[in-house]
């Protein structure tokens, strides 16, 4: 009987204690809730901020929150007509919670927030806009870029990195080293690390959507495509899928590039924070991704995190207050800085690149401003195009489809589904 | 009578909890989903009549037609299988041998592993170049595949990870087993019954409605099959095991198409409600109820 009257005590004391924590300084502020879709080192830049924001005045208190899968349950968030008051999105969700009204349009509030176009690079104000209306901010960006190992290429008599397509796959066959039925060390892959297998289409002058229409099939896209399928041509797909299988997840210490397996591999800005974490004795570097006979220069792909305000948020001022103050250039860098990203401005003092932990950020800057630099198509229905893309992309790597093939079936698929969307869209407010 | 009203009440205030929940959590989004499939709808808006557009557009779509061949093979691999392993393992565990239960506690235990560890410790055991069952076929001088890289063995792989829970089925069948009258046995062993005639002619007719209630769960479980597939190929390769559910799943929650998501659901219903029907039909006369 005593026991359980302690642990009622107890329980009582820990109830009670729970509630003093509700009275902390904060109480008398106007809470606004903050969801973050990053975890480690990538959230603690986040938090840095939000405490600097919290004890910078008494007004607002930022109440962060990580959350996994995060797309999917703001969504769920906002239909419940319950979501934060900002939320950190991958770019590429821009349109598609846009299309559907689920974020707020920020075109008015410009002035408050004390930011203008021409501030930030052009391709980042694009990635955080729908159909010419500003969604939200960019924070952290990134480019993608030809990560290479210097210590295999000298050890193959390379002194520079490939300037063309053709020169890669020479450089990956001299670079590869071949066991019974297996590899020792791989040149390079087209299925590594396999997360923009949409991505080729660009180094060979293509791309998915005109801004009018679908162009899955057009020629360039089947020229990239009969380059990834080449490759599981020279050298066995079931050998590669054997060798690729192995890779551990990128951010393990078993990442191939990272033992020195592969010679080469598409990789971003952040690349240099896990080798230094894991593989500090790596020695690499970094250029642009050369394109089909070099013609076309600095070609990438530009991702960043973009701030938003969700539809039915209940502090949208206050939102925008702490927007204004992640926009300021010095708490933009210190996000990129510590996330091993680069900042989305336009101007960026010097020291910035001395002082950043990846030795190539002033390439992947430079790539960001290039002509070249892609983004993932402006489609409400982007989703269910790289789903196809992605079945395409393995169809033609196990050789069950030639290039023309696959991306013509892609083309019909999309097409109808596309047309289905445009349809309705236009019905919509009749219906309504 | 008025006792019998009493009664009533009382039971149905007992159980109305359940009640409550079943009306709650699932008779109300079993009606939602079908309102639903009759509306372009995504969640984020106010759903939209449209009629029967969604269940037309299902019917030219490509992957949808796809999805249901491909979990058609996959029911059909995996449910003669698991109940032809179940039922065998039952009967050995119902010998009398020494440490009957520690066999029979091994071989339940997997089943209690939740799906999400099962789907990734099967993911390592089935890699291409780690995979201790590659290692093990290479003791025996066999290149094993890239099991769940291939078009060729990835439903293949998908069915041999479902046989890990095939403990629960064993249960009901040890139970059937155990049930099964002594006295039968003992008449056929007069008789000069030998084992096989046993099997065939007692234990079968005798475990028969467990064997049914086995095999329409088994359809059932296998027709939504999601889980496993979903951690362990995503889908992949080529779509090769991109099943119904999967594909219901994308639809709802990536895709933002609830309508079409809900005439998925409302045509799995309907297959899963036929196929039990016709189960139910073709072994009627092959189930064995004691009271008959």
């Amino acid at each position: 009987m005593k026991h359980i009257f302690c642990t009622f005590l107890l329980i009582i004391c820990g109830v009670s204690g729970c509630d003093k924590s509700l009275d902390l300084p904060h109480k008398d502020r106007i809470v606004i809730n903050y969801w973050e879709m990053w975890t480690g080192f990538e959230l603690q830049a986040a938090k840095d901020l939000v405490d600097k924001f919290n004890n910078s005045q008494d007004e607002i208190f930022v109440n962060l929150l990580s959350v996994s899968e995060l797309e999917r349950k703001l969504l769920i968030a906002i239909a419940g007509n319950d979501p934060p008051d900002l939320a950190n999105l991958q770019d590429s969700a821009i349109p598609k919670f846009g299309d559907k009204n689920a974020i707020e349009q920020i075109d008015d509030f410009l002035p408050l927030l004390g930011v203008s176009r021409q501030d930030y690079i052009d391709i980042f104000w694009e990635l955080s806009s729908y159909e010419n209306k500003l969604y939200g901010l960019p924070i952290a960006s990134t480019t993608i870029a030809l990560h290479y190992n210097q210590e295999l290429f000298s050890s193959a008599g390379f002194q520079t990195p490939p300037l063309t397509l053709e020169q890669l796959d020479e450089y990956a066959k001299k670079l590869t080293i071949k066991t019974d039925g297996g590899f020792e060390t791989l040149g390079f892959v087209p299925t590594q690390p396999g997360w923009w297998n949409y991505g080729w289409v660009w180094w060979f002058g293509g791309d998915w959507f005109d801004g009018k229409n679908i162009t899955a099939n057009r020629p360039e896209n089947v020229q990239a495509f009969q380059w990834v399928q080449s490759y599981a041509k020279i050298y066995g797909a079931r050998s590669l899928q054997n060798f690729t299988s192995g890779f551990g997840a990128f951010s393990w210490s078993d990442d191939r590039f990272m033992t020195g397996k592969l010679a080469m591999v598409l990789q971003g800005t952040w690349m240099s924070r896990f080798i230094s974490e894991m593989a500090p004795q790596l020695n690499w570097s970094a250029e642009a991704f050369p394109s089909s006979g070099g013609k076309l220069k600095d070609v990438t792909l530009a991702e960043c995190n973009v701030l938003v305000i969700p539809r039915g948020a209940k502090h949208k001022s206050q939102a925008l207050e702490f927007m204004r103050f992640i926009q300021q250039p010095e708490n933009l860098r210190h996000i990129a800085l510590n996330q091993n990203k680069f900042v989305p401005l336009t101007n960026i003092d010097e020291d910035f690149y001395s002082s950043h932990p990846n030795k190539e950020i002033k390439l992947f800057t430079r790539l960001s401003k290039s002509p070249n630099a892609h983004c993932v198509p402006r489609l409400p229905i982007w989703q269910e195009y790289v789903h196809e893309i992605d079945n395409a992309f393995q169809s033609v790597w196990l050789e069950k489809k030639t290039p023309q093939q696959a991306l013509d079936d892609v083309q019909k698929r999309i097409e109808i589904k596309w047309k289905d969307y445009l349809d309705i869209k236009k019905k919509l407010p009749k219906l309504r | 009578m008025k006792k019998n009203t009493e009664n009533l009440f009382k039971g149905l205030i007992f159980i109305s909890p359940w009640i409550i929940g079943f009306a709650v959590f699932q008779l109300y989004p079993i009606y939602k989903s079908v309102y639903y499939s009759f509306c372009q709808y995504d969640v984020l808006n106010p759903p939209v009549f449209i009629g029967l557009q969604n269940y037309t557009n299902l019917f030219r779509d490509e992957i949808f037609l796809k999805s249901i061949i491909r979990t058609g093979i996959y029911t059909f691999m995996a449910i003669p299988l698991s109940m032809i392993v179940s039922l065998f393992f039952a009967i050995l565990l119902n010998q009398k041998i020494f440490g009957r239960g520690i066999f029979r506690t091994i071989y339940f235990l997997p089943s209690l592993v939740p799906m999400v560890a099962l789907a990734i410790l099967w993911k390592w055991m089935f890699n291409g170049e780690h995979g201790i069952l590659n290692y093990f076929l290479s003791l025996l001088g066999i290149q094993g595949p890239n099991w769940l890289g291939s078009t060729m063995w990835a439903t293949p792989s998908i069915v041999l990870t479902g046989l890990w829970g095939v403990g629960g089925s064993i249960v009901i069948y040890l139970a059937a087993l155990q049930d099964v009258p002594r006295s039968l046995y003992e008449a056929a062993e007069i008789d000069g019954a030998g084992w096989f005639s046993k099997a065939r002619h007692i234990t079968i007719p005798m475990i028969s409605p467990v064997i049914y209630f086995n095999l329409i769960l088994g359809i059932i479980g296998c027709l939504q099959v999601f889980a496993v597939p979903y951690i362990m190929t995503a889908g992949g390769p080529a779509r090769s095991t991109y099943y119904y559910t999967m594909y219901l799943f994308d639809n709802a929650f990536s895709f933002l198409k609830m309508g079409y998501a809900g005439a998925m659901a409302v045509l799995l219903f309907i297959i899963i409600l036929a196929i039990t029907f016709i189960v139910t039909k073709m072994t009627a006369k092959r189930v064995y109820y004691a009271e008959k």
